[in-house]
């Protein structure tokens, strides 16, 4: 066990490296990099700079040098716990992060909790009234929840809040925008979240709803429910010691990759609804090639990801017996 | 339909079926797994079910628990199980009522023919062996831990303190089967139905298997009902045998007299196709003429009629045979559902 | 098997019941697909939505980029039979005529019921290509000037929003299919490759995969659509987005491949075909892959969809195809500003194709995955 986490361990740190690389690549393949886009805004407001200026600010900006020697001298910063430089911002990385991902951590970690909260017991109950009206209900919205791609779903319920006369869009009235945080701020977040988890959540929870009736129905029918059911064991004990303990195995694993596909899946959302979150600002950091700012959210990304897969599989070992057993020979 | 096949004392009788019907609505018809089965079970006997697979050997023993679930119903007969002063009809009983629940695993217990499957792979044996305890015998802990340790040991598992924390995909299928057999027997049925408790075994285990329920059986005083495709079980351990097919009970008596002397056209086939008695193989019934059909829409013929080589067209193709007493002695208790016999009388 | 049981089996007819059981798996898998009604349902939506792609420019009244510059931000067309004047005519519809809202300074669009104009059948119309190669004028519908048809109203510069979403629907809906093409071939390669060898082939792929796998799907898509160069054609930007798209999709199938090979390779038959001396590709093709081709097509069907919804989210972004190429997505591009929405509702109706496409795939693929599991009745 302990050999298969360290391995899992250095593997994790591999794949780390390798991920950055690829993804500082990625970033850096425009055409170009952040000084044109800025020597181009200028040239619009009708200054201009000759190539010995860009190259001092290049320069400045460490965007010198190959791709290589770029990579190498971020990736030490970073190892040196400094992020860079934004250039969008003109301030430090971390700052501009540790500005947003407060949010993003509310409400990732909300609609992890809807997510779950709602499955579980829908799939249970769809599952146990197999083809019932409810049952059909219930498969009928999954099928829509996971046919609405969620930027969609933002502007349908945006439209139908605004209709309401609800406010729409941001994590806080215009009054708390610019205000400290106490108790009124943080009731006025309250009031705002419930749109954006619903609309990041929505397809998750169809899809979990999915599993959860799926592999539940699985395992009802199952020889040790039988077995069970035999020893006299009352209806709604047996369901849940048996039948919805081991359905629930696989989907209590897969918290650790259901965080990071939430973080990414709501960057569109986020955008839509304008919440000042981490999601739009990697988005504007891609689109302007605001490299630092860019790579360091995505090796956020990238960790959150690789970790939530590693805290899924030892969840998984730990809660079946089986799978704990297999890993020991290994 | 007939009831006098046993005559058994009937003090003596703890189960007793009676025209039992157990169907399937499924989207192509009506599925009669179970249509007509009658039989009873006394105290310390060892009754065997034999017949091909598909014939309704399970269904008739799930009927036995109400364990039966949709789309399979149990549409008609009844299921007397025999108290000191009362009788209880489970068919009557809500099938996930209380008082099914106190009779199965308490009065009823059973085991499978799955070992790999039949136990929950995420519960450790000692906790699904304290379960029934806890169900029917003691809401003591540490007497039902005492119970379920004595219980193991009794199904001859070596160091069960051990083996109690063991989950069961850490035993071997004999194992297994030996574990399941101590959550049947942990409260102490009066009847234990065994469907098939060593078809999923290699030959030396089932052997030890045999012996063990054997064993077992003797020391609770209980009664067993065997399920099996193998002839050579039922010759081993049972007192009294019933051929099942296609849903009906096509022949009854004792072990010795239908060895020696079957009278169903479908039991001398049964026997013809024995694997040789040294040799108790796992083989399936295989070379009786074509394949048992899918109980669906059956024609009112002889059900065994299709395949039987003593077939004689216009009398069993137009007419079911009843249960009919074989051999001219009266109260011998072989009886047969064949119009070959019913020729004879 | 099923053999000796035909030849053992009394000569009579063979009742619906017997052939039941005799069917081959496909035809077993029709017959179940057949009773799972939601996915007839969807089959008919799915047939319905590629065939008026492919028809598109004679189903619309219009050409795809046909301005009617007086005509920005129309609402849909009303349809009448009933004249002002309570009299009963076949369909038609009126004139419009615009003016500017004084306060909100936006155009009201009133109908001048003075003149009805019926909506004919079979019109000439503005010239197209039929099938890419026959050239032709026939419209289906249309209505004479100056009056015009646009059932779903307008964008922003006047184009018929009905139109644009039928030829919208060419690329939408093939992009899905290239797409998975292109991953269910990379998927099956690799995946095989790594199951059927083994050792240290195997292991260089799972170790890739799992990198992959570790890269967020979304903020990969977006930083390798800013990538594409704003000067590329229609053509080049979508194979670029396909490549994209399916870039992630074929990991899951290579990993389900691969499975499916470790299990399989050790089976009887493929060992007794390796003995006579069969080469393994031929093992793979003809033993193989016909062994879970039912959970292909399931799968195959299932991801359509997800290809489907990334190029409308990257297109919604702006990131994906762009003007003059027309997809469901770039129509939406516009719907990204939720006041715009409020007021020209009718531009996210082409939202509604993506949802139904989406729906369609998901109950034909479900039908599809309940039919092919052989356990299931
Ligand atoms: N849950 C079910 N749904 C539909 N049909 C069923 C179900 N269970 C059993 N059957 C049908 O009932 C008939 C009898 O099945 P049963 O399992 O009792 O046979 P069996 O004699 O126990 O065979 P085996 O020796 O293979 O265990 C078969 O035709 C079977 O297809
Ligand atoms: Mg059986």
């Amino acid at each position: 066990m302990y050999t298969y986490i360290i391995h899992r361990i250095l593997f994790m740190i591999v794949t780390v490296i390798i991920l950055s690389i690829l993804t500082f690549m990625i970033i850096q393949l425009p055409a170009g990099d952040f000084v044109t886009h800025l020597a181009a805004q200028f040239a619009r407001s009708g200054q201009s700079f000759d190539q010995a200026q860009l190259d001092i600010i290049r320069e400045q900006f460490g965007l010198n040098g190959t791709l290589v020697e770029q990579y190498l001298a971020w990736a030490g910063n970073v190892l040196q716990g400094d992020l860079g430089w934004s250039f969008q911002f003109t301030r430090p990385v971390s700052e501009v992060i540790g500005e947003r991902i407060g949010l993003t951590v509310v409400i990732s970690l909300s609609t992890l909790l809807f997510t779950y909260l709602l499955a579980i017991p829908i799939g249970v109950y769809s599952a146990t009234h197999q083809y019932s009206i409810g049952d059909n209900i219930v498969m009928f919205i999954g099928f829509i929840g996971l046919a609405i791609p969620s930027f969609l779903l933002a502007l349908i319920l945006m439209f139908v809040f605004l209709n309401a006369g609800f406010s729409v869009g941001g994590l806080f009235s215009p009054e708390y925008l610019r205000a400290e945080w106490g108790p009124g701020k943080i009731w006025d977040l309250m009031k705002h979240l419930p749109l954006p988890i619903i609309i990041i959540g929505t397809a998750g929870t169809a899809g979990l709803i999915r599993v959860m009736r799926a592999s539940l129905l699985d395992e009802i029918g199952k020889q040790y429910v039988i077995t069970a059911r035999a020893k006299g064991v009352h209806e709604t004990k047996l369901l849940y010691k048996y039948p919805v303990r081991v359905a629930l195995n696989p989907i209590a694993s897969t918290i650790g990759w259901e965080l990071p596909a939430i973080v990414s899946g709501g960057i569109i959302v986020e955008l839509v609804l304008n919440l000042p979150t981490t999601g739009p600002m990697l988005f504007n950091a891609l689109m302007n090639q605001d490299l630092f700012l860019a790579s360091s959210s995505l090796l956020f990304l990238n960790m959150l990801t690789v970790i939530g897969t590693f805290l899924s599989d030892i969840l998984l070992v730990t809660i079946d017996p089986r799978i704990r057993f297999t890993e020991q020979e290994g | 339909m007939n009831s006098e096949i046993n005559t058994a004392d009937s003090q003596d009788i703890l189960l007793e079926v009676k025209g039992l019907k157990t169907h399937f609505l499924l989207s192509e018809g009506v599925l009669k797994a179970v249509d007509g089965v009658d039989f009873t079970i006394s105290k310390g006997e060892s009754l065997g079910l034999i017949g091909e697979s598909g014939s309704g050997k399970s269904v008739t023993a799930m009927s036995l628990l109400s364990l039966i679930s949709s789309p399979g119903e149990i549409v008609g007969g009844s299921i007397n199980l025999h108290y000191d002063d009362e009788k209880i009809d489970i068919t009557s009983l809500n099938p996930s009522g209380k008082d099914i629940r106190k009779i199965r695993g308490n009065d009823l217990a059973m085991i499978f023919q799955e070992p790999m499957t039949s136990l929950s792979p995420v519960h450790t044996i000692g906790a699904q062996l304290e379960e029934a305890i806890f169900l029917h015998r003691t809401k003591n802990k540490s007497e039902a831990r005492v119970i379920a340790i004595d219980m193991l040991r009794c199904a001859g598992i070596a160091n069960p303190e051990q083996r109690f924390n063991a989950y069961p995909h850490q035993l071997s299928g004999g194992m297994r089967q030996r574990a399941m057999i101590a959550i049947a027997l942990s409260c102490q049925p009066k009847i234990l139905i065994a469907d098939e408790p060593t078809t999923a075994l290699d030959v030396t285990i089932q052997a030890q298997i045999l012996d063990l329920i054997k064993d077992l059986q003797a020391q609770f005083n209980m009664a067993v009902l065997y399920i099996t495709h193998d002839l050579g079980v039922i010759a081993e351990v049972c007192d009294n045998v019933a051929v099942m097919y296609l849903g009906k009970i096509v022949e009854y008596g004792a072990v010795r007299e239908i060895f020696k002397n079957p009278k169903h056209p479908y039991t001398i086939s049964l026997l013809k196709s024995r694997p040789r008695m040294t040799k108790r193989g796992t083989e399936r019934l295989a070379s009786i003429e074509g394949s048992i059909p899918i109980p669906i829409d059956l024609p009112f013929q002889c059900r065994f009629a299709d395949r039987c080589s003593e077939v004689m067209l216009g009398r069993c193709d137009i007419a079911e045979p009843e249960m009919s007493q074989a051999g001219n002695k009266p109260g011998n208790n072989h009886w047969v559902r064949c119009f070959l016999n019913e020729k004879l009388d | 098997m099923s053999d000796t049981v035909e030849l053992n089996a009394p000569k009579t007819e063979l009742s619906a019941k017997e052939k039941y059981y005799l069917a081959t798996p496909m035809q077993l898998m029709w017959q179940k697909f057949k009773r799972h009604k939601l996915a007839i349902v969807g089959s008919v939506i799915l047939i319905f939505l590629y065939t008026t792609a492919i028809f598109a420019n004679f189903l619309t009244p219009y050409s795809k980029s046909e301005r009617f510059s007086k005509y920005a931000y129309t609402q849909p067309s009303a349809i009448h039979m009933i004249a002002e004047d309570g009299s009963l005519h076949r369909p038609f519809v009126y004139g419009v005529t615009s003016r500017r809202d004084p306060e909100t300074l936006l155009k009201i669009y009133t109908e001048d019921t003075s003149v009805i104009y019926p909506i004919r059948f079979f019109v000439r119309g503005s010239k197209y290509d039929f099938l890419g190669f026959i050239p032709s004028d026939l419209h289906l519908f249309g209505v004479d000037s100056p009056a015009q048809i646009f059932i779903f109203g307008t964008d922003s510069i006047g184009r018929d929003l009905f139109t644009r979403t039928f030829h919208g629907a060419q690329l939408s809906l093939t992009i899905g299919l290239i797409g998975v093409s292109l991953s269910f071939l990379i998927g099956i390669t690799l995946g095989g490759i790594s199951g059927y060898f083994g050792g240290i082939v195997d292991t260089l792929i799972q170790r890739f995969i799992e990198i992959l796998i570790a890269i967020p799907t979304i903020p990969l898509w977006i930083a390798l659509s800013t990538a594409l160069p704003r000067t590329w054609s229609v053509t080049q930007i979508y194979f670029s987005i396909v490549i994209i798209l399916s870039l992630v999709g074929w990991v899951g199938l290579a990993r389900v491949v691969r499975g499916k090979f470790l299990e399989l390779r050790e089976l009887d038959y493929v060992l007794a075909a390796r003995v006579s001396g069969v080469s393994e590709f031929t093992i793979i093709r003809k033993h193989l892959l016909p062994n879970f081709a039912s959970y292909l097509i399931v799968y195959v069907t299932l991801a359509i969809p997800g290809v489907i919804l990334g190029e409308t989210a990257l297109s919604f972004l702006g990131l994906g195809l762009r003007s003059p190429a027309v997809s469901w997505g770039v129509l939406l591009e516009k719907s990204q500003n939720i006041q715009s929405v409020a007021i020209y509702w009718w531009s996210i109706i082409p939202a509604i194709f993506v949802i139904l496409t989406v729906l369609a795939f998901n109950f034909v693929g479900d039908g599809l995955r309940d039919a092919a599991d052989p356990y299931k009745k």
